[in-house]
């Protein structure tokens, strides 16, 4: 499979044609998806009906767009317009009706060319870090069968990581980019809280919602975020701060790198050691900064998540209780429990935290930290030792990514993999608004064969 | 926490749960009773350390509403 941002140079050039790009996508998809479980809806005819209509305005010398004959698919979150959008669940499948426009996000990749071709497999509304669907199955980890994708964003990851497409979009509210980007080996990037617009996604926690990219390069990260960004008064959230132009220099003159101590340093298997350290070697960084009170900024985002997640589905909670996934049921339920005082703590702890974080960033530009803290689990697993603890799998898998959502911080998890072993990911993590440094930190470690 | 407190404290989450789902209208099942208590005391030990940060008072959530 073709990086995103070949296929778009070779069907501007006219060098390949965007059906011929579509057709060999869909067969792909249609042998391996039966294994794959990635995919719980393709769009055959829309798909080739779009790369025609890219075909032929290129061939009357029209502009065709960055992402031009670029095939993508979405987290099944994500309104399609025409289809019921899922969230992962059965209850949206027997109660929703048709989504009446496409969400923000895809309506942006297909105005830049590139061509849908169908949603993708997830944790129930977005509620898990495994991708194992009581409803629509397994999406195992293409690198090992046997082993999960991470989630919630299982299907975004492991589409990219099996070569079925070159690009796919997720959500993010505790690590459900990172995670599964982590485990399948591949690039999975979470901008900036509101960077990206979530209009027309189905939230899971609003205070914590983010969506992004997932690809095999950083260019092709950078070309799909460059394609959605920008303000939309559809989101509330959605940040009015002027675009940026993406930058791939790889250039690291003045960046002042560090490596996330503490809590980030703490509870991880010796291969994901060695990822943050080939990384940091590869960036030159060599001291360790602290986030401080990051435990606590891991257990507030953990109340405000449950809080949120459990009052926006409480009708459905009273109503159809035994049509939720059971891996979900009782943890929503649960959530729906939790005192105002609980949540209200949480969220101004968040703006404590928050003001430590700016404090740090003013000292640092980029900060590293493992993604997650073992390559991929075995799908039956429930749990790990780790410094001879047992631990339970499911919740530790954001041990390292939910701090970080829980303040909005840019981060891009970048995948590492030694020969034998399972892919890993480590997070490059920026101040506020800062993702051109997790660009050129990036680019400069693709550059350098660090990442693959 | 001793023995003791842990046992009260766990007849004290039942009924704190017993009161809450009806409250909320919810009506679970006898066998996942369990699992819904097991889960909000999961949650209840994570929110502790939360809860036990102190905050000045003048420190505000970072709501955004835009009238």
């Amino acid at each position: 499979m073709m990086l995103a941002s070949a296929i778009a140079q070779q069907v501007t050039r006219g060098e390949i044609t965007a059906r011929s790009v579509v057709e060999a996508t869909l067969t792909r998809i249609e042998q391996q998806n039966q294994q794959l479980n990635c995919f719980t809806q393709v769009l055959p005819e829309s798909a080739l009906a779009a790369a025609n209509m890219i075909d032929q305005r290129r061939s009357q010398g029209d502009l065709i767009g960055p992402l031009a004959g670029v095939p993508f698919a979405v987290k099944n979150l994500f309104d399609i317009a025409g289809t019921v959008t899922l969230a992962g669940s059965k209850i949206n499948r027997q109660n929703s009706p048709a989504a009446a426009a496409d969400a923000t996000a895809v309506a942006r990749l297909k105005a830049a060319g590139a061509i849908l071709v169908g949603a993708l497999n997830m944790d129930e509304y977005a509620y898990g870090f495994v991708t194992i669907n009581h409803h629509y199955g397994v999406t195992p980890n293409p690198h090992d069968l046997t082993r999960i994708s991470g989630g919630s964003s299982g299907g975004s990851a492991a589409a990219i990581a099996a070569d079925l497409v070159p690009l796919t979009l997720g959500s993010d509210t505790n690590g459900s980019i990172r995670v599964p980007a982590s485990l399948c080996g591949v690039y999975g990037f979470k901008p900036t809280y509101g960077r990206l617009s979530r209009a027309g996604t189905y939230l899971f926690s609003s205070s914590l919602d983010h969506i992004g990219p997932f690809a095999k390069s950083v260019a092709d990260i950078a070309l799909a975020f460059d394609a959605i960004q920008g303000i939309d008064p559809l989101d509330p959230v959605c940040s009015d701060r002027p675009k940026i132009c993406p930058d791939l220099s790889g250039d690291l003159t003045g960046l002042r790198i560090a490596i996330a101590g503490d809590h980030f340093a703490r509870g991880m298997t010796p291969v994901v050691t060695k990822a943050l350290t080939t990384v940091a070697e590869g960036l030159n960084a060599t001291h360790t900064v602290t986030l401080p009170e990051s435990a606590r900024a891991r257990a507030a985002a953990y109340i405000i998540t449950a809080s949120e997640g459990s009052q926006l589905h409480l009708s459905r909670l009273q109503t159809q209780l035994q049509d939720f996934d059971p891996a979900t049921r009782d943890r929503f339920v649960a959530g729906a429990l939790i005192p105002n005082s609980w949540y209200l703590q949480a969220q101004r702890f968040r703006r404590w935290y928050r003001d430590q974080i700016r404090q740090l960033f003013n000292t640092v530009d980029l900060i590293l930290a493992p993604t997650t803290p073992c390559p991929a689990p075995l799908i039956e697993q429930t749990t790990m030792e780790l410094e001879g603890e047992s631990v339970l799998i499911r919740p530790h898998l954001g041990l390292y990514t939910q701090p970080l959502s829980f303040i909005g911080l840019p981060v891009l998890s970048v995948p590492v993999q030694f020969p034998g072993e399972l892919p890993v990911g480590v997070q490059l993590i920026a101040p506020p608004y800062h993702e051109n440094t997790i660009f050129r930190a990036a680019t400069a470690l693709e550059k350098a064969k660090i990442t693959s | 926490m001793s023995e003791t407190n842990q046992k009260r404290s766990s007849t004290e989450i039942e009924a704190y749960v017993k009161h809450s789902v009806e409250l909320l209208g919810l009506s679970i099942p006898p066998e996942q009773w369990v699992d819904v208590v097991e889960n909000f005391d999961r949650l209840r030990l994570i929110a502790q350390p939360v809860l036990e940060f102190s905050l000045p008072d003048n420190l505000e959530s970072a709501t955004r509403f835009n009238p």
